[in-house]
């Protein structure tokens, strides 16, 4: 009997310990249990992935944070006093304020998913990469937004849109990319709202070809293009070839695809 | 008498239905019927009848054939210009007893074989020598704004070509509106389409050339004079995914103060009308006659 109650609260411990590691808020019962675990499986993906790219302290698990919202006027009412301002058309943002994710819960499954995926790499990005350019930071949460979660991996799925927007682009010489990877976030929005998603197919894509291509030195571009302002200088001391060289090798990987 | 009463309220319920209906199109026909004509034989030729100034491209599908083999690939996928074309005719197999077919079709505004001229230099919509600055739009398809405060009241057309009928709608969402815009239809098959005025000044069919007046635009309830201008085409890298089937252009505009480049906002720029722009898409004839017309005037 005493063996039985000693397993059980063991068996306790370690619940509270895997359930309790990562600063999840939310009301009531929001999560399913898949919802939960796909989402830790996910946020450890991610926490790997940013963790490869410091180098002075380790971000903990205990770090991370995410407040799911069910009621979607107190959500954009939390949003307005983080943000001043609410956008209508999002489920999800990055409150440089309290410095968490916060999402309210869509009732479709996948979206909601990958909008939690999507801001939680803002949240790794804006809270612990706060200088890397904005084509980066959007590529990385386009691209962390689109992860399928098995029993033995998580792996990322390629957004086809996205490519498909970026062929267009090139197709269209429609495509300045050392004048892109420059932009500020206000044009990078302005563009990207303008003209079908622009920003964050082009940055989706650039992240995607460094990932498949050049992955292990992805930690490496970002950090040092958190301190150096002009990314293609980033490219020309980084890349091989030099920034010309990657252009070249970029547009020739999307035309594969 | 009951069964009458019946009658009269089905009938009444019909039309309240089919009013509803007709209205949640915006009240537009279709640019593209099909009808189908029967031979001697029992041979049946589909044929499009396209009622717009510009090409459609038609998807015409059988989901049931039986006893019927078709003269050339179905889904039938074709472009089609204005008038009456022949899609598919459906050939009779003479041994089968109970011959029978099911058809629908989808058509969307513009060629298939679209090949934007990406060269192309744009008129700016405000007479040559004022000045305007342009906003872009947040609706996903590239739009300018261009402000007509210190361009008076004319928008002038950018580049020439064949005025859509914009009473007619297409099978995807490009026109289910109910506001009206004039819609031009390109050599290189592309659209451009402006909105926000509030007088046209050239109908469906007309061909309009570069610089000529189009409409008239007035101040907005804020004093706000504003044309909105976008350039698109039908895009067949688009036809197998869901959503919009057109893509839009950024077009390069001519301006005396900045050249030829892509507009962007906070920056004023000046419009200028030249003889290059004119006669961009002409041909030699049409180019040789332009010539002679302005010697002519010179003279």
């Amino acid at each position: 009997m005493k063996r039985l109650l000693l397993v059980t609260l063991l068996f306790c411990l370690n619940c509270l310990f895997v359930w309790g590691q990562y600063n999840i808020k939310y009301e009531d019962e929001v999560l399913s249990s898949k919802e939960r675990a796909n989402l830790e499986k996910v946020i450890d993906f991610q926490l790997k992935f940013y963790n490869n790219a410091r180098l002075d302290s380790l971000i903990k698990a205990s770090d991370v944070k995410l407040y799911i919202y069910t009621d979607y006027s107190a959500f954009l009412l939390h949003q307005k006093e983080q943000m001043k301002t609410t956008l209508h058309r999002s489920m999800g943002f990055y409150s440089s304020k309290n410095k968490e994710a916060v999402v309210c819960k869509d009732k479709n499954e996948t979206r909601f998913m990958k909008t939690c995926y999507h801001e939680l790499s803002h949240f790794f990005t804006n809270t612990y990469f706060s200088k890397i350019p904005i084509w980066l930071n959007e590529g990385l949460s386009e691209y962390f937004s689109e992860m399928k979660v098995t029993a033995k991996e998580v792996k990322h799925i390629k957004k086809d849109r996205n490519i498909a927007r970026v062929k267009t682009m090139i197709k269209n010489r429609d495509i300045d990319l050392k004048n892109f990877i420059n932009w500020d976030r206000q044009r990078f929005y302005k563009m990207s709202f303008a003209h079908d998603g622009y920003g964050y197919a082009l940055g989706y894509s650039i992240v995607l070809f460094l990932m498949e291509q050049h992955k292990d030195m992805v930690p490496d571009y970002m950090g040092k293009m958190a301190s150096e302002k002009d990314s293609a200088i980033t490219f020309d001391q980084l890349y091989g070839g030099g920034f010309g060289q990657f252009e070249k090798d970029f547009l020739s990987y999307i035309s594969k695809q | 008498m009951q069964y009458f009463k019946q009658n009269i309220l089905t009938c009444i319920f019909a039309v309240i239905f089919s009013m509803q209906f007709c209205f949640s199109q915006g009240g537009k026909s279709p640019a593209i019927t099909i009808s189908s004509d029967r031979d001697r034989d029992g041979n049946i030729t589909f044929v499009s009848n396209n009622d717009d100034y510009c090409d459609y491209y038609v998807i015409l599908d059988f989901p049931e054939l039986r006893g019927y083999t078709a003269r050339g690939a179905y889904p039938c996928k074709k472009n089609v210009r204005t008038g009456r074309e022949n899609l598919l005719t459906l050939k009779k197999i003479s041994d089968t007893s109970s011959p029978g077919y099911r058809w629908s079709y989808t058509f969307y505004r513009g060629s298939i074989n679209a090949k934007p001229n990406l060269d192309y230099i744009y008129a700016m919509p405000v007479k040559s020598g004022d000045s305007t600055r342009v906003n872009f739009g947040r609706s996903g398809e590239f739009k300018l704004y261009f402000n007509y405060r210190h361009a008076g009241d004319t928008v002038y057309a950018c580049r020439a070509g064949k005025v859509c009928n914009n009473d007619l709608r297409d099978g995807s969402s490009k026109t289910y509106t109910s506001r009206e815009k004039i819609v031009i239809y390109h050599k290189d098959k592309t659209f451009s389409e402006y909105d926000r005025y509030t007088t046209p000044l050239v109908h469906a069919g007309d061909n309009v050339k570069v610089g000529q007046p189009i409409a008239i635009v007035q101040p907005d309830e804020n004093g706000k004079k504003f044309v909105s201008f976008a350039v698109y085409y039908l895009d067949k890298d688009k036809m197998l995914a869901d959503g919009r089937k057109h893509t839009s252009l950024i077009p390069i505009f001519h301006t005396v103060n900045n050249g030829d480049c892509k507009l962007d906002e906070k920056i004023t720029y000046v419009a200028e009308l030249t003889g290059e722009l004119v006669t961009q898409d002409m041909n030699k004839k049409e180019k040789e006659k332009y010539e002679k017309k302005l010697l002519k005037q010179n003279k």
